[in-house]
């Protein structure tokens, strides 16, 4: 076993994990033959929940500064930057403020004061196999989590749950919606416990997920149909290997993932993305990490949640870019130098479903496996 | 002189129609004991639905106390004066199963159906007040009347089926037109003269049923189908002429109501909502005492309440999703605000039935409420432990000033013991885990 690969399995131990972790299956069980959703060495998944990993305690003390959440959100700072002098405009006031959301600015300091995540623990991923200054370390004592995205937002009162909406809207999205259908196909298996050698292809799916009579939890052995039409774009594959029952794929330079909001359909991209799952034969736990795209991260947030979503949890989305800007790790734009990237990691779970392709897709002939590109070019 | 019926009246022929002469209300109407007719009919039980947007925030709302003579938190303390008419039920569940949460649709859909609704846009099947209406309210010139403070139409929590809502009156002139205008019957009026409008509405409607039944026998069975639906409400016409046409029977509770002449200013402020609630409850409490209806609903505010209030600029909805909870209050003062303002207006509302004397007791004393909202903690679109009420004793039926906890049981449990005491033959009520088949046998007499 490498060390990243121990490093993984101990990570993969951590918060969600845990729970699927105890409950695994024997390995006496694992074996292919033993396992009747492994079927000619393929196995699928489909997702289920799909949130922003970070650290958080109920009271915010041991990740945010003397336990403090952000208090200025969108009203907050409109009450501050306009009092009612009962002589300005809604345009000198409320279309200001919203413009100015979609013309953020990174180079102006912040008038207000913004908590990020200080504390020394988070969940996520090791990105780089290093530990350095600004990683953090998961709560089993994994060091080296690379998850500036959670120092950005973790005292964000909306990325906070329960309080936070913006993981109860998540979930929603994700039974409700069908644009955000995704699934995941593992071929070349032997064994779910140990392989070194299988394929990992993502796809957008066409069917509703399928809830067991609680509404809280998903059915596994369902049939899920490929969008081999217009889910084409989601269609990558990623190598990877299975060590004592956890995936770990390469990370492949560029990734995508679809993503739903409040039923805008958009993307997530990621440079260097990897899956990292502890597979059970009902379901799989564990993290898609990798260099998170600024850009497209703000503008989905920005298109899809209203002022008053994002007041929901007091996410001022001028006082967050400017942060993410800042804590932006990777990926700098050639012609400024400015990172464009942030480290982060989605906890994602599955449910083990049974993939059905078209017939006239070639399940992977559409996807471009990209190599991933040097430490040198991650870094900056 | 003993058994004489409350019918008794003089009749008459005028201008080639008949009249019929009422006698006024006499006591010898009453039995002995004021509490039913001469004749031994009943005070008539009527049933009723309250309801408020948005829930309530547990650690202040919620008794600590069960049983009789419960404590009252101080986002229920407007409730003091009538405690002793009403029960409270927390810690009841409403369960979606496995459909998505539809935030503020669900919980108070499976309250007043019994069944989770699948998606946002399925609108609930039969309410509960319609399933008691056809039991109850099938003698009186409204089957169901729905009113809603909002002075917005769309603020219906009454449905025939999925396709079709009962509407409710939004404006207080209106509600006072609809109840008390030109075709009102004054039952204890010394006179009765029909209506001939009504007449000659009647004669229409029998001429259109005569031609439907010959154009059902040609149709195929889809179109029969819908024929029949139609039928129902054209039957449903022709009883409201009948009774318009009838004597009505004498009632000693029902009094001259003054005409609502102006509109109260329009606008969702909480103060506009309370003043409007309060008419239109004054009026759907003469329409019950003057037996115009047996079965009410009145909406306080909707589910998503964008009731206001003046000099804070959220309103009610957005303020629960906004506002931040208070670290030392433990809740969101702006938000319990917006809950006490509702809370004082169900207070008045259960006030204002208890006000009117009817029989041995009240208006109150003859009737059913049952209250709720349509969600627990708001923020987060809770369904479990969505806060009920009743109010009224339904003419003996049922003990009041109780708080009684569920335990995690489902809520529909409430709505389902409501029916039977209404004399309901029901088995059981609900579907999946909402489902129940047990009354709650504590309020119970």
């Amino acid at each position: 076993m490498t060390r990243t690969s121990k490093l993984v399995l101990r990570t993969l131990t951590a918060g969600a994990v845990l729970a699927a972790a105890a409950t695994s299956a024997p390995s006496s069980t694992r074996a292919a033959d033993a396992i009747p959703q492994l079927r000619n060495g393929s196995i699928g998944y489909i997702i289920t929940n799909l949130h922003w990993a970070g650290y958080k305690t109920p009271d915010a003390k041991a990740e945010c500064p003397d336990g403090k959440v952000n208090p200025w959100g969108p009203r907050e700072q409109f009450k501050v930057m306009y009092p009612d002098d009962g002589k300005r405009t809604v345009m000198d006031t409320h279309f200001a403020f919203e413009i100015s959301s979609w013309y953020p600015d990174a180079e102006t300091p912040d008038r207000f004061p913004f908590y990020e995540a200080k504390g020394k623990y988070s969940t996520g991923l090791n990105l780089d196999g290093k530990v350095g200054p600004n990683d953090f370390t998961s709560p089993d004592g994994e060091p080296g989590i690379d998850n500036q995205l959670f120092r950005t937002i973790g005292c964000v009162e909306n990325y906070r749950p329960p309080e936070g909406t913006t993981t109860f809207y998540a979930d929603k999205a994700i039974m409700e919606e069908r644009y955000n259908r995704m699934l995941i196909e593992l071929t070349g298996v032997d064994s779910l416990e140990n392989d070194n050698d299988v394929t990992v292809t993502m796809y957008r799916g066409l069917d509703e997920l399928v809830a067991d009579a609680t509404g809280e939890r998903y059915v596994s052995g369902t049939t899920m149909r490929v969008d081999a039409r217009w889910g084409k774009k989601f269609v990558q594959t990623f190598k990877g290997k299975i060590v004592g029952g956890a995936l770990i794929t390469e990370p492949v330079a560029f990734g995508q993932i679809p993503w739903s909001s409040f039923s805008l359909p958009t993307v997530q991209k990621f440079h260097d993305m990897r899956f990292q799952l502890r597979l059970r034969p009902d379901s799989a736990v564990g993290y898609i990490g990798g260099y998170v795209d600024v850009e497209t991260w703000y503008w989905q947030t920005m298109k899809s949640e209203s002022t008053h979503h994002q007041s929901n949890g007091q996410t001022t989305l001028n006082s967050l870019y400017k942060v993410l800007r800042k804590n932006a790790d990777a990926y700098p734009d050639p012609a400024t130098g400015r990172n464009t990237a942030i480290s982060g990691s989605l906890e994602a779970k599955f449910v083990q479903a049974f993939i059905v392709h078209p017939p006239t897709d070639n399940k992977v002939a559409s996807a471009q496996v990209t190599a991933a590109p040097s430490q040198e070019r991650r870094e900056r | 002189m003993k058994n004489v019926s409350r019918r008794r009246v003089l009749r008459g022929i005028l201008n080639g129609t008949a009249v019929n002469v009422a006698l006024p209300l006499l006591n010898l109407f009453l039995n002995g004991n004021g509490n039913a007719l001469a004749n031994g009919e009943s005070i008539p039980l009527r049933f009723g639905t309250w309801i408020w947007g948005l829930g309530m925030n547990d650690v202040i709302f919620t008794p600590k106390k069960t049983g009789a003579n419960f404590d009252l938190p101080e986002e229920i303390a407007s409730l003091a004066p009538v405690q002793k008419h009403i029960n409270l039920f927390t810690r009841f569940n409403t369960f979606k199963d496995a459909a998505p949460l539809m935030c503020h649709h669900t919980g108070w859909v499976i309250l007043r159906t019994g069944m989770a609704p699948s998606l946002q846009q399925v609108r609930p099947g039969e309410t509960i007040d319609v399933t008691v209406a056809k039991k109850i309210g099938s003698t009186t010139r409204f089957p169901i009347i729905s009113a809603t403070a909002t002075g917005d139409v769309r603020h219906s929590y009454s449905y025939e089926s999925e396709n079709s809502v009962n509407a409710p009156e939004f404006s207080p002139v209106g509600f006072y037109r609809n109840l008390f205008g030109p075709d009102y019957q004054d039952p204890n009026a010394a006179e009765f003269k029909p209506d001939t409008n009504v007449m000659v509405r009647k004669s229409v409607l029998s001429g259109v049923l005569d031609e439907t039944k010959s154009l059902q026998r040609a149709a195929g069975a889809e179109d029969r189908a819908r024929l029949d639906e139609y039928f129902s409400s054209l039957r449903d016409l022709e009883r409201q002429f009948d009774l318009q046409l009838t004597k009505p029977e004498p009632r000693a509770a029902c009094l001259k109501v003054a005409e609502i002449k102006g509109e109260p200013s329009a606008g969702i402020d909480t103060t506009q909502v309370a003043q409007r609630h309060k008419v239109m409850t004054q009026l759907m409490a003469m329409a019950l005492a003057c037996d115009q209806t047996r079965v009410f609903n009145m909406s306080y505010a909707g589910e998503t309440a964008a009731t206001t209030k003046a000099g804070y600029d959220k309103p009610h909805h957005t303020a629960t999703h906004e506002e931040v909870t208070d670290p030392v209050l433990g809740y969101q003062p702006e938000v319990s605000w917006f809950t006490r303002r509702a809370m004082e207006s169900w207070a008045e509302f259960v006030s204002i039935l208890a006000s009117v004397k009817e029989g041995d007791g009240t208006l109150l004393d003859h009737s059913l409420v049952y209250a709720m909202s349509d969600i627990s903690y708001a923020k987060i679109h809770s369904l479990d432990n969505i806060p009920m009420f009743t109010a009224g004793r339904a003419g003996g039926r049922l003990k009041t000033g109780l708080h009684i906890q569920g335990n995690g049981d489902p809520g529909t449990r409430l709505g389902y013991t409501l029916m039977k005491v209404l004399g309901l033959d029901i088995p059981s009520w609900g579907t999946l885990s909402n489902t129940t088949s047990k009354e709650i046998s504590e309020i119970l007499v």
